[in-house]
């Protein structure tokens, strides 16, 4: 034992000071000394079943595994060992005997670890020349993966990510013998919503994606780093290009973010970047009020006049824009423009992020993603995370499962963390603050009162159009009082990356207050309706689909307004629009994302922007130029520069640092990795032997190809951990804080009304989700939730449909009786054929029932 | 430039004239010598006795593009040979043809770098392609032969408007 | 004088004028290519007229020149084009582009990919040299520009020599070979009817 707590271990010689407890296979690999391994995942626990990572120890009798032999004092081992490497080669001849020879048409093929591994540890030839078992090929397993058992090495990673990681175990070894397979049970359908990450990390192509089945050769891809658009968790992944398609994402391991996930909406839902009706050129209306495509100065020219306006000006920012954006958006609509009216909070319309400010110097978390594994007690109040930020969930599930931490629930409605939370509050509708305040004060839920520190308060904007500022008011209370941290969560990925840049009307860039605060999104909308504004500026936004009150929203813009859009693909608003800007998605560009913890991670451009399609901040300073304003901001460092002195707490905040993360070593996974590790070790991993330099393809071509598999891409992509930007601590608190204490719904609710909740399921009918083919057929249908007394009184069934009024409309539902507070009901927000912002009306939005 | 259609006018006679040109040019084509890689060691084998370019009035390659009216580009054309070539066409008299012998010649072929030109059609227009690595001889003749059916076939001015 | 050199030129002229001409007068004369000469690929057929090709782009990936396009897809019991899983939707060679090294026969791990002798493939534009499966398919049979009305057996007849020295020629001539004779002598499209079987 060493001084610092490390033993001594001596692998092929080479001596190391580590962890104790830490297994043999992640020590020997930030040596640089690769251990060839199937069923290992450093995500994983092990569980030693494939054998191949069969190393010898001094002293011990028999070969161990190396993933799962801890590391112990002065332990000396040999993984070169002649018996080790023959049991290496053994171990693969009997992988080899049931594994089919169909590589060429295996989409594994090329980025195979069974293929690398074979190559490097494997015997050559095999002496077996029986027929080999068969099953029935590629069956779909669902929608998105299809399972080939043949191919199948019996790893257990896919059983064990559904067990360990996703918790829905839909996915199991069957039968005994030689004839255990993965199989589905009674052939329902690989229903979960992490299906993918089997797929990632299944070692053969057993698992195989079903929209990117035969669609390419890995070596045919062109890739790079990026940030997933949709939710704010923002987990690293990497854009496979061919011929000009975005075709595959693939997560990248951050043990910050994602660990090694993402979930299926992430994963498989890249399709709209490519689709066919991306806008491509600026279009304004002629004299048929049609749209014709122009030149950008001719769009540029006709938003010119309406966008001066001044304080008549409205502007509102959709949640999928990156920092800069944010940062052109505000600079454009509070500096150029001159007008206050400018907010980004669209579905989450007057969630008062601002409160923040009161426990914190940003308007945004003071927790990250890691503080819930440290955490002793989590409290959630706020949307189902496993539809909003799916990741997040894993992230709370694996805080509960690996550290048995107390997970407290707040909620009206059953929501999946109740599956594993250790108590769960089913408050009243509205009745979330009380409940903060009652487990405070200690009189709710005496048995989560004994609250452990350290503790993490976690809060989202739970249902569109609900005022939430009682709700993150008492969660706020609750963090001041036991000393918790916060961790707030916006529903979209660019929308905590607003608020930093001040797309918020009470907030400048860096939270400064605003010295005149603006209308928000609904003032916004109602200042339109009214005839109040001149011009609105949506940029990313489709407030029509997405604010919770459509009628309002379709009155604002149908009311003459001059709408200037900028937009990636047609939205219902647009048909309203005069002047359409097309903009770059999130692979064609360069740009940072701010997640939910306020982590910055930089996007890579893959793919050319369609037609003459620009980044939305590339627009603005157009827009600003146009208005007499130069900015001077040509590229992406230009305005890293410009953000770095613009905004207090991205002050010092350069590109290169976005660029150049701090490299921590990052294991070789799988593949190996030929060359010098940054210790200066020479490896020699299983993609050792194997010409990746010049794999296949042509050695002219051009393009960033990467080598071999996914697993060798997070080496490449070093683990890109983003930068959390500091923020100069505050005197006093800016904005000033208006708090309303909603009193529970229940005590004053009109009979024979229902509270609305509502909220987005994770597969559903949004702009940009909707677009991929195989997340659309497993789309649920709409549905309305109804606590079982409710049907009752109604004289219905589970399963039966009613009808949910509302002043905005009506719709025809099927009713699922689930555990949600009495009185109050669960309309999902955007399913096909319904959208249930028509139904939603003002702060606490309630519906009437009837049968059909 | 063209047909003697543009002197004489569009009447009887000068269809038959046209054609009569027509034979001429396409029975004594001179092409120019443009060698640029292993392409032009077969296009010299195309004019030795055993495949005799001769036989179509053509074993006269000229050193001046002022008395050739065929430019064979045979071989790789770089970045650095572009102008001098794009010269050279300039300066042969009209009318002229281009063939482009070989696939580096007509798209880059293996070399698909910043070096070489991705086509000689970018900078020249091509009446016929040659594809091979090297083209035998045969192949070169069968291009020959296209662009004799071309000559004798079309309008020379249509057929100029088309390539370029 | 000059007169020996004169007549010792002459004596040169003479004996040149009456041996055998050295010329071949392609297109109407062919001298057939050795059997292993690389020209036109084809694509082959199972007996039971399902493609050999998987749609693997093992081709593609090998090719040096980047000539191949590949994409492929999924049979569905409906419509099924190979046997197994995949087969490829569309199958492109670029010809302006190919340098017939023959890397993408050699890779191709079904022997689906062939190369034929035939080797007429110049064109007025570029997209006619772009050859499909379409046109590579074995049934479609491959034209010749000119008509020939005679063939010339290859300088030295490789077959012969091999069996001069031993070896046993294969009975079964491959496709690609036995394709091109069918080809051969014919200006049009009489030969596919005996690739198909």
């Amino acid at each position: 034992m060493s001084s610092n707590g490390g033993v001594k271990v001596t692998i092929n010689g080479q001596t190391v000071e580590a962890e104790p407890g830490r297994l043999l296979i992640d020590v020997a690999e930030e040596m640089g000394i690769f251990i060839p391994r199937f069923c290992y995942h450093p995500g994983m626990k092990s569980v030693a079943v494939c054998r191949m990572c069969l190393v010898a120890v001094e002293g011990m009798p028999k070969l161990v595994p190396a993933c799962a032999i801890p590391v112990a004092a002065d332990m000396e081992v040999n993984t070169v060992d002649e018996q080790a490497v023959d049991a290496q080669k053994g171990m693969l001849e009997f992988l080899l005997i049931n594994h089919p020879l169909d590589c060429p048409i295996c989409d594994r093929g090329g980025e195979c670890p069974l293929q690398d591994q074979t190559y490097a540890h494997g015997p050559g030839s095999s002496r077996y020349v029986e027929p080999k078992r068969t099953f029935e090929k590629a069956l779909e397993i669902s929608d998105l993966v299809v399972l080939d058992r043949e191919r199948c090495v019996l790893c257990w990673r896919c059983v064990r990510f559904s067990d360990e990681i996703a918790g829905d175990q839909f996915i199991q070894l069957v039968d005994r013998g030689p004839g255990t397979q993965i199989l589905t049970f009674n052939d329902e359908p690989f229903d979960s919503y992490f299906s993918g990450n089997t797929i990632q990390i299944c070692p053969v192509g057993a698992l195989t994606s079903k929209p990117y089945r035969f669609v390419s050769r890995p070596w045919d891809l062109v890739s790079a780093p990026s940030v997933c658009a949709y939710c704010s968790v923002g987990c690293p992944l990497t854009n496979d290009v061919r011929g000009g398609q975005l075709v595959r994402t693939q997560a990248l391991p951050n043990e910050n973010v994602n660990d090694f996930w993402t979930c299926d909406k992430g994963r498989f839902g890249y399709h709209y970047v490519s689709s066919e009706d991306r806008l491509a050129s600026p279009l304004i209306r002629n004299v048929r009020q049609e749209f014709e495509p122009v030149s950008w100065g001719q769009a540029v020219g006709a938003a010119t006049e309406p966008l001066s306006r001044g304080r008549r000006v409205g502007v509102i920012a959709g949640g999928h824009l990156t920092t800069e954006d944010a940062y052109g958006v505000a600079r454009l609509a509070k500096r150029t423009i001159g007008t206050p009216h400018v907010d980004s909070r669209l579905q989450d319309a007057g969630a008062p992020y601002e409160l923040a400010l009161e426990v914190s110097d940003a308007a945004g978390s003071t927790a990250t993603i890691n503080d819930l594994e440290s955490a002793r007690t989590i409290v959630w109040v706020g949307p189902d995370p496993k539809e909003t930020l799916p990741v997040l969930y894993l992230r709370l599930r694996q805080a509960w499962g690996d550290h048995n931490t107390k997970v407290i629930v707040i909620s009206a409605r059953r929501i999946s963390l109740d599956g594993f939370a250790t108590h769960v509050v089913r408050c009243d509708p509205g009745g979330e603050a009380l409940a903060l305040q009652g487990l405070m004060d200690g009189s709710e839920l005496p048995a989560a009162s004994d609250v452990g520190d350290p503790m993490v308060v976690c809060w989202g904007p739970s249902s569109p159009g609900r005022d939430e500022t009682g709700i993150f008011g008492a969660a706020i209370e609750l963090v001041k009082v036991k000393g918790a941290k916060l961790l707030m969560c916006p529903p979209h990925a660019g929308s905590q990356g607003l608020i930093d840049m001040g797309v918020h009307p009470t907030l400048d860039a860096g939270y400064n207050p605003a010295p005149t605060p603006g209308l928000d999104t609904r003032g916004i909308l109602q200042a339109a309706a009214d005839g109040e504004l001149d011009t609105l500026l949506l940029v990313g936004a489709d407030p029509i689909a997405d604010f919770p009150d459509s009628e309002l929203a379709t009155r604002a813009l149908a009311s003459g307004v001059f709408v200037v859009a900028v937009e990636i693909l047609p939205t219902e608003s647009l048909a309203y629009a005069d002047v359409v800007l097309p903009s770059a998605a999130y692979a064609e560009r360069e740009g940072t994302f701010t997640n939910l913890e306020r982590r910055l991670q930089k996007l890579q451009p893959v793919l050319p922007a369609p037609g003459s399609a620009i980044e939305p901040w590339k627009i603005c300073a157009r827009l600003a130029a146009a208005l007499g304003e130069n900015w001077g901001l040509p590229d992406f460092d230009d305005v890293w520069r410009a953000i770095n002195a613009d905004v207090p707490s991205h002050a010092g905040l350069q590109a290169d640092h976005l660029r150049n993360q701090p490299v921590t070593p990052a294991p070789y996974y799988e593949s190996g990795f030929e060359g010098e590790t940054p210790g200066g070790t020479r490896v020699a991993g299983p993609g050792g032997q194997y010409p990746h330099g010049h794999r296949g393809g042509s050695p002219f071509q051009t393009g960033q190809n990467w080598p071999l598999s996914w697993e060798l891409r997070a080496f490449e992509a070093k683990q890109r951990p983003g930068l959390i930007p500091s923020v100069p601590a505050r005197n006093g608190h800016g904005a000033p804080v208006v708090r309303a204490t909603t009193p529970p719904a229940s005590a004053a609710r009109a009979p024979g009304r229902f509270a609305l909740y509502s909220g987005r399921l994770i597969y559903d009918e949004g702009t940009m989700v909707s677009r991929t083919t195989a997340l659309r057929a497993i789309q649920k249908k709409p549905f309305v939730e109804m606590h079982p007394e409710d049907v009752k009184e109604l004289e219905l069934s589970d399963g039966d449909s009613v009808v949910v009024e509302s002043d905005g409309g009506a719709a025809e539902l099927r009713i699922i009786v689930s555990d949600i507070a009495k009185g109050a009901v669960f309309v999902p927000y955007d399913q096909e054929g319904l959208r249930a912002n028509r139904l939603i009306r003002g702060a606490s939005p309630t519906v009437a029932l009837r049968k059909p | 430039m063209g047909g003697v259609s543009d002197t004489l006018g569009a009447n009887f006679m000068t269809t038959k004239l046209d054609k009569l040109v027509n034979w001429a040019r396409r029975s004594s084509l001179w092409p120019m010598t443009f060698g640029l890689a292993c392409c032009a060691i077969e296009m010299i084998g195309t004019t030795m006795p055993r495949h005799d370019l001769a036989r179509f009035g053509m074993e006269a390659f000229r050193a001046s593009p002022r008395q050739s009216d065929l430019m064979i580009v045979a071989g790789r054309v770089s970045q650095k040979m572009a102008p001098v070539l794009r010269q050279v066409y300039d300066q042969m008299t009209e009318p002229k043809w281009v063939i482009s012998m070989g696939v580096c010649a007509s798209s880059g072929g293996m070399f698909n770098n910043y070096a070489l030109i991705q086509g000689v059609d970018q900078i020249v227009p091509v009446d016929v392609y040659v594809p091979g690595c090297p083209p035998r001889p045969e192949m070169l003749i069968d291009g020959i032969m296209l662009l004799h059916d071309r000559i004798i076939n079309g309008d020379y001015e249509s057929m100029r408007v088309a390539a370029e | 004088m000059a007169l020996p050199e004169i007549l010792g030129g002459m004596r040169v002229v003479v004996k040149n004028v009456f041996k055998r001409k050295d010329t071949i007068a392609y297109p109407e004369v062919r001298r057939r290519p050795y059997p292993r000469f690389k020209g036109r690929h084809i694509l082959d057929r199972h007996p039971d007229g399902l493609e050999k090709c998987i749609g693997c782009e093992l081709c593609a990936g090998v090719c040096p020149a980047d000539a191949i396009f590949v994409v492929g897809a999924e049979n569905s019991p409906g419509q099924r084009f190979s046997p197994g899983e995949r087969y490829a939707q569309i199958y492109q060679i670029n010809y302006l582009r190919c340098i017939f090294c023959g890397l993408c026969v050699e890779a191709c791990p079904t022997e689906a990919l062939l190369m034929t002798t035939e080797f007429e493939l110049s064109s007025y534009s570029r997209a006619e040299s772009i050859l499909t499966k379409e046109q590579l398919i074995v049934d479609e049979p491959i034209r010749r520009h000119w008509p020939t009305t005679k063939e010339l057996p290859p300088d030295v007849n490789v077959l012969a020599e091999m069996a001069k020295a031993g070896y046993q020629a294969n009975d079964e001539t491959n496709v690609a070979d036995e394709h091109s004779r069918a080809a051969a002598g014919t200006g049009s499209s009489q030969s596919g009817d005996e690739a198909k079987r």
